[in-house]
């Protein structure tokens, strides 16, 4: 039965968005906001819940003697965090610099802990990759295939090296070999930006395939009974 | 100095543009004697009033132009060393650039208040800068000129432009040779005619070292008098003279050689010089006779130089004379004193300087003790009367000469001194007990002023910045020793209707940003910002083509799903063709022992869980299969949920760490690597719909602790349609082992798993698959019926 409900209401709810079809509607913005709202109090319950209620709380309270401390230096950057709800313009709006310090710290970390991932695991990776496409061992079309993965890297990123204003009276100004290579990076990024909305159209479609299959599904047990 | 207006910089006077940023500096202007408005000084005629600003007699006549620049081309007379007025205009110009402006408007003052007499006009506007004495000197021979006829006046004006740096010279004459130059030249006008007064003025030419100058050869030498040369001489002094100076030779020294008689004329004739004084000027010939000889001057004796200038002076023949050896050798330069010897040669040596430098840079040497002396006497002959003139030496003026004061009244312009207190003349006078006695005391300098005044300097210590380029420290008053106090311009030049105003001039676009930021800041806090909501509008008629288009996919779809028989299997699915990555994920899960820990990343949100659900359920259910030990994580609060939910669909024992949620993002799974369980885990396997969240798990695992040289635990991906395309470099790189991308992938993993025969839930997920199949084939058959109605909605457009 249980389930039966959660059929029917996600059916109901999947007809609400479809409903956008016809245009902007209520039934389409309240389905709408129930999904972010949704998403959004679970994520509030979860970090309440278990973050601040079972890791922080619990070990300040539950580690002996001065142990427990350190845990409460995230308490008090989350603390102060808060603070920068507080909009400028109100009165306790000068409060809210000094959110800026967990804020700064944020950023600092993450910043630094990206700059560190993305060229050990992102920029040297994908630099061997692409040279390892290219294998001579690997037959005809293999070698075609790693050529053109290789090109395809270099000239997409000599296609942003080579972005410029354009003015009406400096395109032909531009040599005939850094044209060529403008429009092949930009052939490219447009094939793979081509992949993308194919792979968004996909994943939309299989949401609606399945959306539509659950309602099927339900529609056969409603008349499951009535001998269909 | 000018101070640049838009730098601050300082400049030397003259200058056009500042050294320093090129902007334009404030020029010296005439003041119009007639209106007084200020003109630039390459005017002649005033723009206000259309007055000439220049007198007639500073223009160079048009006859004389030719000769006046071949005397500026030859080396200037400077035998005196006193300014010497150009005729032409452009020298005029140039003049009166280098001149100070206290020094132009001095002129220009003299020759607004005399003005009728034209020869007074010249004598006076020539001599604006020549002391009182002289000016009087030079008015009684203007007057006496005055009896000639017109044609000779002309003609006496246009050579003594020429002739007139001859007001120097008799600058340098005491008064009684003056008068009796005045005499010579009187008795020249009336009595020689035909003779012109280049000739009668031919000795004072002689004075000036004009032929020395035009003939530097000849100036070079210390001239000697030769025996013939006197006798011929002798034979033009008048009488009186040759009576005086026998007199005075029988009884002082008599001199035997021509090198006696030099060294007798070096020799002053203070008592003679005295009495002259004392007499004034003399203007009848038989007064001065009468007064040299009733003189007692038996024992101060004339010398003969100057017995022979006068003789020169008063003879016709005599200057014809003297005016034939000038070529070879000026007479005045043979009969001159030493210290005349001496200006000569340093007019010879020295380059042309029409102003003096002691108004200017040699001030300070002025008040050196011991040098002045020695500097006007070689270096910079300059006379006592323009000595005076000096600002700096402005006291001891007033006690040489008291008709100092008037010049340096003079200096202010009419406005300035409209402004000037009651008591100022006095000031200017020097009685400043007058000022006490009023009542007013020394002005008390606030605190702020006195600790601007500099400290001195060290011995050896070199002056600072501020001190070179700031006006000098002011010499005396309430702000002595102050620097930087004054504005170094020049403030006699300022308009009288000049209004200072604060207000800077702003650009019009910096005036409506600031009236705008000040209409912001004005706002009302509670005040509501409106919301710019601009709603999707297609074009016309779209509506009805959406409607049909989303019809005709929700009956296709839904109609597939109801007609299409189970086991039709439209699509013949090749898993190891169509996902290269599925193999390898089958085998990194089938190398899992019973017990291993496997770490499922949910990085997604709800609104791809219908997807990803699909995705998960044949990993889930080989993991299952090898009795995995699934621990569920997320950088998503909604993960944790997400991930109890796929384990509840594939009936596994999940443990979800944390509940799930590893905050920090990357921080976070950097955290998790670091922990027991993170360290434990024997694969890898990243559920996610999000690029960014894929890349993060791949390099926080590569950096994990432990990982070394190997890529960590093993990754395999199972990721959304739409974050394929997105995520291929990395699924094809060597750090996933083996991926799975999309439902139709899935599919595929189930029928590689399953030995290539589709079981039973996989028929399902079978019919799922075609149907989507079919939805594609529909898409992009829309897609291709909207680009040929673009095509030709186009070219209706485009007719």
């Amino acid at each position: 039965m249980g389930d039966l409900v959660t059929l029917i209401v996600g059916a109901v709810v999947t007809l609400m968005i479809f409903s956008y079809l016809l245009g902007d509607n209520v039934l389409y913005r309240w389905a709408l906001a129930l999904l972010a709202g949704s998403a959004a109090g679970y994520a509030l319950g979860v970090a309440v819940r278990f973050v601040l209620n079972e890791w922080i709380l619990q070990a300040l309270v539950g580690q002996p003697g001065t142990e427990g401390l350190i845990y409460a230096v995230p308490l008090l950057l989350g603390s102060l965090l808060l603070l920068k709800g507080f909009s400028p313009t109100r009165s306790l709006g000068r409060i809210s610099v000094i959110g800026n310090i967990p804020l700064g710290y944020l950023v600092g970390v993450g910043a630094g802990v990206a700059v560190s991932g993305a060229v050990l695991g992102t920029l040297i990776p994908q630099v061997l990759a692409t040279g390892e496409a290219v294998q001579i061992d690997a037959g005809v079309l293999g070698i075609i295939q790693g050529v053109i993965i290789a090109l395809g890297t270099i000239l997409t990123l000599l296609y942003f090296s080579t972005t410029a204003r354009e003015r009406e009276d400096d395109i032909e100004s531009r040599s005939t070999g850094a044209r060529l290579i403008r429009g092949t990076g930009r052939f490219f990024l447009v094939f793979a930006l081509g992949a993308a909305f194919s792979g968004a159209l996909t994943s939309g479609l299989t949401a609606m395939v399945l959306r539509l299959w659950q309602l099927a599904d339900l529609v056969s047990r409603l008349i499951a009974p009535f001998g269909g | 100095m000018i101070r640049c207006p838009s730098c601050g910089s300082l400049n030397q006077d003259g200058r056009r543009l500042c050294e320093n940023c090129g902007a334009t500096l404030p020029q010296t202007k005439i003041r119009c004697p007639k209106c007084g408005a200020l003109n630039p000084v390459g005017n002649i005629f005033c723009d206000q009033c259309n007055a000439r600003l220049l007198s007639e007699e500073e223009m160079l006549p048009p006859e004389l132009e030719e000769a006046s620049d071949e005397s500026h081309s030859a080396p200037a007379v400077k035998g005196i060393s006193l300014p010497t007025r150009t005729s032409q205009g452009q020298e005029t110009e140039d003049e009166a650039e280098r001149l100070p402006d206290w020094l132009l408007d001095l002129s220009g003052d003299i020759e607004a208040s005399e003005g009728e007499d034209s020869i007074e006009e010249k004598d006076v506007g020539g001599a604006a800068e020549y002391p009182d004495w002289l000016l009087a000197n030079a008015a009684g021979l203007g007057t006496e000129r005055s009896e000639s006829s017109e044609e000779e006046e002309t003609e006496e004006t246009e050579l003594e432009e020429e002739a007139e740096p001859l007001l120097f010279s008799e600058s340098e004459l005491p008064d009684w040779l003056s008068a009796a130059q005045s005499l010579a030249k009187t008795e020249d006008v009336e009595d020689a005619e035909g003779e012109s007064d280049v000739d009668a003025l031919g000795l004072e030419d002689e004075l000036l070292f004009d032929a020395a100058a035009e003939e530097p050869g000849a100036g070079d030498e210390a001239p000697e008098l030769q025996p013939e040369e006197a006798s011929r001489l002798d034979a033009d002094v008048p009488e009186w003279l040759i009576a005086l100076s026998d007199q005075d030779l029988e009884e002082d020294v008599e001199p035997e050689t021509p090198e006696e008689e030099v060294s007798a004329a070096e020799m002053p004739a203070a008592g003679i010089l005295a009495a002259a004084m004392e007499d004034g000027p003399v203007e009848q010939e038989g007064e001065l006779a009468e007064s040299a000889a009733s003189e007692d001057v038996d024992e101060e004796a004339m010398p003969d130089w100057l017995a022979e200038l006068e003789i020169g002076a008063a003879s016709d023949e005599g200057i014809a004379v003297v005016g034939e050896e000038d070529e070879e050798t000026p007479p005045a330069l043979l009969e001159g004193p030493t210290w005349l010897e001496d200006l000569a040669e340093a007019a010879d040596s020295e380059p042309a300087s029409t102003v003096p430098a002691l108004i200017g840079d040699t001030s300070g040497d002025l008040d050196e003790e011991g040098t002045e002396e020695e500097t006007f006497a070689t270096d910079e002959p300059v006379p006592d009367w323009l000595r005076d003139l000096d600002l700096s030496t402005a006291e001891r003026a007033q006690a040489q000469a008291p008709d100092s004061e008037g010049l340096a009244r003079a200096e202010l312009p009419a406005w300035l001194q409209e402004l000037a207190p009651p008591d100022a003349e006095a000031v200017l006078r020097g009685e400043e007990g007058t000022s006490e006695a009023e009542g007013l005391t020394p002005a008390d300098l606030p605190d702020w002023v006195k600790a601007l005044r500099p400290e001195p300097r060290k011995e050896g210590e070199m002056p600072r910045r501020r001190d070179i380029f700031v006006t000098p420290a002011e010499p005396e008053g309430p702000l002595e020793g102050l620097p930087g106090v004054l504005p170094a311009v020049s403030l006699v030049d300022m308009p009288s209707d000049i209004r200072l105003s604060t207000r800077a001039e702003m650009p019009e676009t910096v005036q409506a940003q600031a009236k705008l930021w000040q209409q912001l800041l004005e706002e009302p806090r509670s005040r509501e910002r409106p919301i710019v909501q601009q709603r999707a509008t297609g074009a016309p008629g779209s509506r009805p083509v959406r409607l049909f288009v989303a019809a005709l996919v929700v009956i296709v779809i839904f109609l597939a799903l109801w007609l299409i028989p189970e086991g039709m299997q439209l699509v013949q699915t090749a898993p190891s063709q169509v996902a290269p990555g599925i193999p390898a994920f089958v085998e990194g899960v089938d190398a899992l022992q019973p017990g291993d820990q496997v770490v499922v990343a949910v990085e997604y949100t709800p609104a791809y869980a219908e997807e990803m659900a699909e995705i998960a359920a044949p990993i889930l259910d080989h993991l299952k299969a090898r009795e995995a030990s699934v621990r569920f994580v997320s950088t998503l609060p909604e993960g944790g949920g997400l991930g109890k939910l796929l384990a509840r669909r594939a009936q596994i024992d999940a443990r979800v760490f944390g509940e799930g949620y590893l905050p920090g993002n990357a921080n976070g799974i950097a955290a998790f690597m670091e922990t027991s369980e993170g360290q434990a885990a024997r694969h890898l396997i990243v559920l996610t719909s999000a690029p960014e969240r894929l890349r993060w798990w791949i390099e926080r695992n590569r950096l994990a602790p432990g990982a070394g040289d190997a890529a960590g635990v093993p990754v395999s991906v199972g990721v959304s349609a739409a974050a394929a395309p997105l995520v291929t470099p990395y699924l094809e790189s060597s750090d996933v082992q083996g991926w799975v991308a999309g439902l139709y992938q899935a599919q595929a993993y189930r029928e590689l798993r399953a030995g290539g025969a589709a079981t039973g839930q996989a028929g399902d997920y079978a019919r799922v698959i075609d149907v989507l199949m079919l939805g594609h084939w529909l898409l992009a058959a829309l897609l291709f019926l909207a680009l040929l109605y673009n095509l030709a909605a186009g070219r209706k457009g485009g007719r």
